[in-house]
């Protein structure tokens, strides 16, 4: 089975290192109170890992700024969501 | 160009140049020995070694440019370059010369290369090599090939194949310099391995001068400011890594990572998962978005091996992984595999190197 990192490994990316442009408002809100936990299911690049106490864990790197988590955690308004910088993120080559 | 002079027929297949006779005279291979405030770049060691068997390949000497300010220390460098496999040092001190610039440098260096007319001139793809192999390439008028990781003899022509990563790694390719001399490469430090030293091996000591007064130089040292970051974290350098993945379970056991690199004296290095959660300092992540790192030996614990980690240390000469399951990417690369619980594992391992490096002390 090919793993979605090797996936993300065809893409091209300019890691902006410490400053990742997704965040989690309230970790204790994706612990506590959300009991779907969408984010780990849709995104396309895997970004969103839940531990098995629930703790959510968020690695931008392989990040496709398609926007769904921002729009799956209607319910909770608990990502705070931008761009990366300019020059950085995912740089679609023959997009 | 008019338009009907016809461009001369691209020759079919490899193409075959025959070589301006007052270049067949260039013969030789010398690699520039890049000092820094007395301080020879490791780079330099290693592209002796690797100069050396290409030197052994087409039966001609191996020579070590030494440029700098000071006497002694030109010569304390040659006497190493003689251990690293060179034949003879080409020396040059001048006070002009003692902090690296780009115009004495290049003038001593290409003063030389008319003298002495070496075939082949490797420098280190650090900051100052690739600074220096441009101006030096580009007044010979000759090819170079920048930031090689390959280099081999064509066994056909005799010409210096040198291979480069391009288009972002994708992509490898070799370039050869058909007809121009010298055939100049700048090569990636730490992709060619450190040669043994042969303590007892010496060799013969060129010395030239340089014709150049300070008054003729444009660019003027004022200060040298010292990188702070070089007292930190030196992955790129190390011997031995021991690293640590998200298999570590959580901070604290990262301690048994520092015991154990404690004891082999070893540097410190984790996958992407650990810096992202605080559990080690940014700069010592290996891997694509990371440090890159050649070690003798590199010690995974915990860590999968994911492509974007493996590609930060996958030409590590030995591959130790520790990691519980048995299906983990890693072990497909690994030189060893221990299937079994990391914190378990480590401080095991920790004791039995203390006890055998302590044997060894006292034997020794
Ligand atoms: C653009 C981009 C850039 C990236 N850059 C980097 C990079 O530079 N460096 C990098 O490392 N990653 C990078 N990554 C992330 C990479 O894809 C992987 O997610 C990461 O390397 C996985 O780290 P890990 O092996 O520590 O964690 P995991 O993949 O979670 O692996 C943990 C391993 O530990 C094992 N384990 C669990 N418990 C134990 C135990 N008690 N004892 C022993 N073993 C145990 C598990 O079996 C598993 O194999 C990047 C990703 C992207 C998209
Ligand atoms: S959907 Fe929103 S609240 Fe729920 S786990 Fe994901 S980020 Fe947290
Ligand atoms: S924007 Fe898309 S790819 Fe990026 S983290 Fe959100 S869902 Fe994943």
């Amino acid at each position: 089975m090919i793993k979605i990192e090797e996936k993300l490994f065809q893409n091209r990316y300019r890691v902006d290192e410490g400053h990742p442009h997704i965040h989690i408002i309230n970790p204790e809100v994706c612990a506590d109170n959300c009991s779907a936990q969408s984010c780990t299911y849709v995104c396309p690049a895997g970004c969103y890992v839940a531990d098995e106490k629930g703790d959510i864990t968020l690695t931008t790197d392989g990040c496709l700024e398609c926007g769904t988590c921002r729009i799956i955690c209607n319910d909770h308004h608990n990502v705070a969501w931008e761009y990366p910088r300019g020059g950085h993120g995912i740089l679609f080559k023959f997009g | 160009m008019s338009e009907n002079t016809a461009a001369p027929a691209k020759p079919k297949g490899k193409k075959r140049l025959e070589l301006d006779p007052r270049l067949a005279a260039y013969k030789g291979i010398w690699v520039f020995v890049e000092m820094e405030r007395g301080q020879v770049h490791q780079v330099s060691w290693e592209l002796l070694g690797e100069g050396r068997k290409l030197a052994d390949i087409l039966n001609v000497e191996l020579g070590a440019v030494i440029l700098g300010g000071s006497n002694d220390e030109l010569a304390a460098a040659a006497r190493s370059a003689f251990t690293y496999g060179a034949d003879v040092a080409y020396i040059v001190a001048d006070p002009v010369l003692t902090d690296y610039r780009n115009e004495p440098y290049t003038k001593a260096m290409t003063d030389l290369v008319n003298k002495y007319q070496p075939e082949i001139l490797l420098l280190g793809a650090t900051t100052l090599g690739r600074d220096l192999a441009g101006s030096v390439a580009t007044t010979l008028l000759t090819g170079l090939t920048a930031d090689c990781t390959e280099l081999a003899i064509d066994p056909d022509n005799r010409g210096l194949l040198a291979t480069r990563p391009t288009f972002g790694g994708s992509l490898l390719c070799t370039i050869q310099t058909l007809n121009y001399r010298p055939q100049m490469a700048t090569i990636r430090p730490r992709v060619m391995a450190m040669p043994d030293t042969l303590p007892e091996r010496s060799g013969r000591v060129i010395s030239e001068n340089l014709q150049m007064q300070e008054d003729d130089i444009i660019a003027k040292v004022l200060q040298f400011i010292p990188d702070e970051a070089q007292e930190q974290a030196q992955l790129a350098y190390a011997d031995i890594i021991v690293a640590g993945g998200r298999g570590m379970g959580k901070a604290e056991n990262f301690r048994l990572i520092w015991d154990l690199a404690a004891v082999l004296g070893a540097e410190v290095g984790g996958s992407r998962p650990v810096t992202h959660a605080g559990w080690l300092p940014a700069d010592r992540q290996v891997g694509q978005s990371g440090k890159t790192v050649r070690p003798k030996l590199y010690i995974a614990a915990g860590i999968s091996g994911a492509i974007q980690h493996r590609v930060g240390m996958e030409s590590s000469d030995v591959i130790i992984a520790i990691n519980n399951d048995p299906h983990a990417p890693i072990f497909d690369f690994a030189t060893y595999g221990i299937v079994g619980d990391a914190v378990q594992i480590l401080p095991v391992l920790t004791d039995a190197f203390r006890s055998r490096l302590a044997v060894n002390r006292r034997a020794g």
